[in-house]
């Protein structure tokens, strides 16, 4: 039997709804007058119901719940544990994920080579460094993350190789080599429960490796359907007129995916199934400063961008508009004046612009280059603005943009990569 | 009692009393474990997978009084008072603020203790959003405190020894670095 359809079977899928509920007492018996330790209660408690409330952790508590005792120690590697985490998977944590800007300087605190990221909680306002397990400290670069993977990329101009990582559970899959040589294409990267769809637009090497341009986009998908074969395949030649930036992210809503093209300002969505391309134009094209188009919670694309008006006496500002109905764009927010006046301030002086990611109900704004602690984090929802703590690890000023990340314990998506590309550590 | 025509020419009035439009409405009864009497709505009870089974599945005229041996009084307060508010927000369009208010306050007054025992009648009761819900209430209660409150609040024992304790903490450095949030 084709042992692809075994592993597949391996994938572990949500429970019924009737699994849910554990039957009763827990076996764990004292019974000593301590308070907390009233009888009723714990003992009840089942053991089911209390790994939900482990699973409910998010990641750094819950790494530290493992020092508690040896079977939650074990939890991390336990299926059901497992199961039951993807369970509750719709409970989503929109944190976010840069690293140093300059990748090569990757040596840490002990003089370490070792490839890490910085975590930020935007809900509890905190910064952790994280390492990367068996990424090599050089020659990849991180380039996109979705559903708990990292995806990085081999910085070489030749044949691209990816690898997703998971930072929390620690593995490392590769995927072949994409079919043409290429420096800094843009990338669009989607993970699902069941599938991974992975397209890279531009850059190809051309003239033996003397020139780029934006040719072709190329597509890797897996998935459980057995419609694709987990090879790259040459999807669209590029549309003539367009300028990506190096190593741009594209986002993807609904099977599009979107990146933003410049000189002129445009925004370049690419229909995933149908492999066609087509411009959308940004709204106050002249006036547009460091445009980047951004996913959301809403599940409508949005474009960030500066506002120089410079004709008129209108205050510069930072906008945020949403698409509507595939064309219209509506503008939804303002960055308050007085913030924008310090933000731009800095922007100017720094002379890179800013960056821009969101993710779920959270946008952040950064300076890149700025020696200040300038990070901005927007709340669609309750629409605060808030300044971020400075991170304790990096200078604000030296991270990359960042990546919108959702811990997550487990991604058994990826042993659809298993059985022809088995995950072992890069030659360093 | 009214006779079903007067019911129903109270439905038909525009201001009819409201004790007859109350008997309309089914009601399920059930009894906790402290003896106390509940009156639940019917599209309340049915989201009780435990209620629901029990008078739907199972038949039952709904003139019996169910009794709920594992559930104390007020435990059945709380567990209504959320499953009214998920019914009466099923219909509303955009309920997300309204929702996060209600379940900050929810658990507003409620210890650990009494979180905890909530959580395992929610169970019990077999209502999964309101589980899942105490869950994670719980987890966020418990999530920045130490290795020792947590294992006191769910008597669980150390048979980790020094060394191992050790090794299990370096495996995951990142965790344990608190450096500018309030670890305690």
């Amino acid at each position: 039997m084709d042992p692809h359809f075994h592993r597949l079977s391996e994938i572990p899928l949500p429970l019924s709804f009737s699994s849910t509920y554990a039957g009763s007492s827990s076996s764990s018996g004292s019974n000593h007058d301590d308070p907390w330790m009233d009888p009723r209660i714990w003992r009840k408690l089942p053991t089911r119901i209390l790994d939900r409330i482990i699973a409910f952790l998010p990641p750094p508590a819950f790494f530290r719940s493992r020092c508690v005792c040896r079977r939650w120690n074990g939890l991390l590697f336990t299926n059901s544990f497992l199961q039951l985490f993807l369970d509750i998977f719709p409970h989503r944590r929109h944190w976010f994920l840069f690293c140093k800007a300059d990748t090569q300087n990757l040596i840490d605190d002990n003089n370490n080579n070792r490839a890490e990221g910085y975590l930020f909680d935007p809900y509890e306002l905190v910064w952790y460094r994280l390492p990367f397990p068996l990424v090599p400290p050089s020659g990849f670069s991180p380039a996109a993350s979705s559903g708990g993977l990292v995806c990085w990329i081999s910085d070489n101009p030749a044949p691209k190789t990816l690898l997703l990582s998971n930072p929390l559970s620690g593995t490392l899959n590769q995927l072949p080599p994409t079919l043409t040589s290429r420096y800094q294409p843009s990338i669009g990267f989607t993970v699902t429960p069941t599938s991974i769809d992975v397209t890279l637009a531009g850059d190809d090497l051309i003239n033996n490796a003397l020139a780029v341009k934006n040719s072709t986009a190329e597509r890797f998908r897996v998935d459980g359907t057995g419609c694709f074969l987990p090879t790259w395949q040459i999807t669209s030649p590029l549309p003539r007129l367009c300028n990506f930036e190096s190593a741009g992210r594209m986002v993807h809503i609904n099977g599009r995916l979107y990146n933003m093209s410049y000189h002129p300002f445009n925004i370049a969505t690419y229909d995933v199934e149908t492999a066609s391309w087509w411009d959308i134009q940004p709204p106050m094209k002249r006036f547009l400063k460091c445009p980047s188009v951004v996913e959301s919670g809403t599940g409508k694309l949005l474009l960030v961008a500066a506002i120089e008006k410079r004709s008129l006496i209108v205050p510069k500002s930072l906008r945020v508009w949403s698409l509507q109905e595939g064309t219209t764009w509506v503008e939804i927010e303002r960055m308050p004046q007085l913030l924008y006046d310090r933000f731009g301030e800095e922007m100017e002086s720094c002379g890179n612009g800013f960056h821009c990611v969101g993710h779920g109900e959270f946008i952040v704004f950064m300076i890149p280059g700025s020696s200040r602690h300038l990070g901005v984090l927007f709340n669609m929802n309750t629409k605060l603005w808030k300044c971020m703590p400075p991170c304790p690890f990096v200078g604000m000023g030296d991270l990359s943009r960042g990546f919108a990340y959702e811990p997550r314990l487990a991604t058994p998506v990826t042993s659809l990569l298993n059985y022809q590309f088995p995950a072992a550590p890069f030659p360093a | 009692m009214s006779t079903s025509t007067d019911n129903n020419a109270s439905i038909t009035q525009e201001s009819g009393p409201s004790a007859a439009v109350q008997d309309i409405q089914k009601k399920i009864v059930v009894r906790t474990a402290d003896g106390e009497v509940f009156n639940l709505k019917e599209e309340v009870a049915m989201e009780i997978d435990i209620i629901k089974t029990f008078f739907q599945e199972d038949s039952i005229s709904y003139e019996t009084v169910m009794p709920l041996p594992n559930v104390e009084g007020w435990e059945m307060v709380k567990v209504i008072e959320y499953c009214t508010k998920h019914v009466e927000l099923k219909h509303k369009v955009d309920g997300y603020k309204e929702r996060k208010a209600f379940q900050a306050l929810f658990v507003q007054n409620l210890s650990t203790k009494s979180l905890l025992a909530l959580t395992n009648t929610a169970n019990y009761l077999e209502v999964k959003y309101l589980l899942d819900f105490l869950c994670q209430a719980v987890s966020e209660q418990i999530k920045n405190k130490d290795v020792d409150y947590v294992r006191e609040l769910f008597g669980v024992e150390n048979d980790f020894n020094d060394e191992e304790y050790e090794q299990v903490k370096a495996e995951a450095p990142w965790a344990h670095e608190n450096l500018n949030n309030d670890l305690h």
